[in-house]
């Protein structure tokens, strides 16, 4: 490596001249997109339970190992029917480490999201903390598989049966991930998963449903829209929860390419890997070697101690380098109107607010990005003590 | 295929009139290589969601188009509604005066927005609310006013928004089927605190599937705008005071689908005249035929309108019941339905355990209609042979009635 870089934030050039950003928008070749929106045009179908949708539907399905798989407007949407289809009431206890639309789905589902804190090795919530937050008003646990890693299925559902509480878990960051070699798609009585382009399966906007449970999959089907052909059970409240044509003809061309894209963001990863080998305070979360992941999160965790900053001087210094990262998820939703209210305290999930940071991948992210991200980690590092007194740099 | 007798009836075994269904939906398309143009742009910019550049660009245009201040472009127009109907909860568990005569979603949106629907009786001119019947409606529990604007007319908008202002409850417009159409002279799109339109592909204007909200209320739009992407922090608008129980979701319309409106927007005035020259065809179709109209479309003369609908109107003296009509169109191939029947409070769609009120013109008017295909799908030609095929059905009546219910 050559001599340290000027930094932005300390009036060098940034290192990119463009923003990189921290998604995925894997992107079908345009001659695939091209051919299948001809398609959609001349069969003159849009919307409303297309050709397209049925073949995601089905598709879908057997990528997530699982029998039943109904596809949705988005990943917010796909929670919002699936805790309704559930035949939930009272409380539902969820982890404030996750993202906003968890809990805010739960609401919508007229339910009482009550929080629960997280392990800190693994970031996400336990048999041990939920058990603590049941009371008589429980009726479900909602987990959520953080970064593809599986949120203790066997622990949370030992404990679900033992007290008799319904379990579903947010799994939009969980295509093609495993738990115990097994897809995740059939855990708990239900999952719900998203294609943003953000994720690693794209569908522009879009989400689905899944389930092992043919009864939940009638609700599921029943509920995605009003239509008298597509009741299939009752259900007291429907909504329009429908995915078009389109984006059923995205997420299918991007499916075609799960593999490969998962593959170049494992490149990507073990590149992150490499570039900040032995850097102190500065880790990669890693993914277990035995499970399968989709990589499409690298997080950082950075130990201030250790590194000589914290992540919100990292995250700004990046910023500046034009390397557009994320601080999932700050600040826990515990701490977000409306949910600040409940005024609960939580101090693993607020120890990894602080600590934890995600990088750009995806499709538009080349192993040479990284390696000058990695670089200018590591400059940021070197200029600690000038950083450090800029305290005021950010909220 | 012609009817010379009644054993050709497809309900009794005949060929179909139509091979391919005809369905009550706009379906307009431009040609594929505009929309291919369009979508360039995202994937090029590889921006395929999150407030893109073509919803940017639609967003504007549609302010254009209907003369207000501000457009939010959502997924589709259930999330809209949802959305407006949470925030004027103000947190509250409360009611919504909606139409009992109108979309079966209506009162499931209401539901997911913490709300319980109120039903309320209609106008039997303009079957949309009735003021008095609002009026009446109005509790402690009103959180707002679903003001649903129908294709034949928008209703009475001042009325209603006047017994809005009088008891300050907020009034949404669901003008899903009043794209194109004015009240007073002015486009909707302006009225009350807020309209939601759709861009489904049924619709008017087709955007795969996709809706939007317009205002001229500056705080609302900017609530709005934060509470379409999850009430992201660190996005808070100072708006937000306002609705301190603002609940935040998914509700962001995506570019593959932002192209498609794009490019039918540029096409709404042809589908219109369109839309005009079917509904004349089959007022000339059916003329002449006792005991059928066709709905009106109140003040066409001074006002625009869409003639998105062809809605027929049946008379009690017809030698068939609506249903009956219904039943052997939709054999003939016509995927058609009765129009807003049952009435809502009297539905699947009313919420479980709640006692239905007496809603007299909702009821008679949900007796009436019957939905004829209309949309890019059915031509000038189809819509002769519907007329030629109800003019067959009031021709043999008589005979087709009791072989309907001997089958039954």
């Amino acid at each position: 490596m050559s001599s340290t870089p000027q930094l932005a934030v300390l009036g060098g050039t940034p290192a990119f001249a463009s923003p990189l950003h921290v998604a995925q928008v894997n992107l079908p070749p345009w001659e695939k997109v091209e051919a299948a929106f001809r398609g959609i045009f001349e069969r003159h179908y849009f919307a409303n339970h297309g050709p397209l949708v049925q073949k995601l539907d089905e598709a879908f399905a057997e990528t997530a190992g699982v029998e039943h798989a109904v596809c949705v407007t988005n990943g917010t949407v796909a929670l919002m029917l699936l805790a309704r289809a559930l035949e939930l009431s009272g409380e539902v206890i969820v982890p404030a480490f996750t993202f906003p639309a968890a809990v805010q789905a739960l609401v919508w589902a007229n339910l009482k999201p009550v929080f629960c804190d997280v392990e800190r090795d693994t970031q996400m919530i336990s048999a041990a903390t939920v058990e603590p937050k049941i009371t008589s008003r429980t009726s479900a646990v909602l987990g959520t598989h953080l970064w593809g890693r599986p949120s203790d299925p066997d622990g949370l559902a030992a404990l679900c049966e033992r007290r008799g509480l319904k379990l579903f878990f947010d799994a939009c960051h969980a295509i093609a991930c495993t738990h115990n070699g097994k897809r995740i798609g059939g855990f708990g009585g239900g999952e719900a998963f998203s294609f943003h382009a953000t994720k690693v399966m794209n569908g522009a906007e879009g989400g689905c449903m899944t389930t092992n449970d043919a009864r939940i999959a009638d609700r599921l089907r029943t509920i995605r829209s009003f239509h008298a052909s597509q009741t299939f059970a009752q259900v007291p409240v429907r909504f329009n929860g429908k995915m078009s044509e389109a984006q059923a003809a995205f997420a299918l061309l991007s499916l075609d390419e799960l593999d490969e894209n998962i593959a170049a963001n494992k490149t990507r990863y073990a590149a992150y890997k490499q570039g900040l080998a032995g850097l102190p305070g500065m880790a990669v979360i890693k993914y277990d070697d035995k499970e399968e992941n989709n990589f499409q999160y690298v997080v950082l965790e950075v130990d201030e101690k250790e590194f000589g900053l914290t992540r919100d001087h990292v995250y700004q210094a990046l910023s500046a380098e034009n390397v557009l990262c994320r601080r999932h998820f700050y600040p826990g939703v515990h701490k977000i109107s409306p949910f600040s209210e409940q005024k609960v305290s939580l101090p693993n999930t607020d120890f990894l607010c602080g600590r934890l940071l995600q990088v750009p991948t995806g499709q538009a992210v080349s192993t040479d990005d990284i390696a000058r991200i990695c670089e200018r980690i590591r400059a940021i590092r070197a200029a600690r003590a000038q950083l450090q007194d800029r305290n005021n740099l950010i909220r | 295929m012609r009817k010379n007798t009644v054993a050709d009836l497809a309900i009794f075994g005949g060929p179909r009139l139509f091979t391919t269904p005809k369905p009550v939906g706009q379906l307009d398309a431009p040609p594929v290589e505009d929309y291919l143009a369009l979508l360039r742009i995202p994937y090029d910019a590889r921006y395929l969601s999150n407030d893109g550049p073509l919803v940017r660009r639609l967003e504007d245009k549609l302010c254009e188009y209907h003369g207000v201040r501000h457009c939010l472009a959502v997924a589709n127009a259930a999330l809209g509604l949802t959305m407006l109907m949470q925030l004027f909860g103000q947190g509250k568990q409360g009611e919504v005066i909606m139409p009992a005569f109108s979309y079966r979603g209506l009162p499931h949106f209401a539901q997911w927005a913490g709300q319980m629907p109120k039903f309320c009786d209609v106008d039997p001119v303009t079957q949309g609310l009735d003021p008095a019947a609002v009026e009446s409606c109005i509790s402690e529990k009103t959180t707002s006013i679903l003001v649903v604007c129908n294709f034949n007319s928008p209703g009475l908008i001042d009325e209603l928004c006047a017994v809005g202002a009088r008891h300050n409850i907020p009034v949404i417009l669901d003008s899903v089927y009043g794209l194109g159409s004015s009240y007073k002279g002015k486009l909707l799109g302006g009225f009350a605190h807020a309209e939601v339109f759709s861009t489904h592909a049924t619709k008017l204007l087709n955007g795969f599937e996709g809706g939007y909200i317009t205002t001229n209320d500056d705080d609302l739009a900017a609530m709005l705008r934060w509470q379409r992407t999850f009430c992201l922090h660190g996005l808070r608008p100072p708006a937000a005071d306002k609705w301190p129980h603002g609940l935040g979701l998914n509700a962001k319309l995506n570019e593959l689908h932002a192209a498609m409106a794009l490019a039918c927007l540029e096409r709404l005035g042809g589908v219109i005249e369109r839309n005009k020259a079917r509904y004349e065809g089959y007022k000339a179709a059916i003329a002449g035929i006792p005991g059928l109209s066709l709905m009106p479309y109140l003040e066409d003369k001074t006002e625009k309108r869409n003639y998105e609908m062809a809605v027929l109107d049946v008379d009690k003296s017809w030698p068939l019941t609506r249903d009956q009509i219904l039943a052997l169109l939709k054999a003939e191939g016509a995927a058609i339905s009765p129009y807003y029947s049952p009435p809502l409070h009297k539905s699947p769609h009313s919420p479980a355990g709640m006692t239905p009120p007496d809603l007299p013109v909702s009821e008679s008017l949900a007796t009436r209609f019957v939905q004829l295909p209309v949309g890019e799908m059915v031509t000038l030609d189809d819509v002769a042979a519907v007329g030629a095929f109800l003019k067959f059905l009031h021709g043999h009546g008589a005979e087709i009635s009791p072989r309907m219910r001997k089958a039954a």
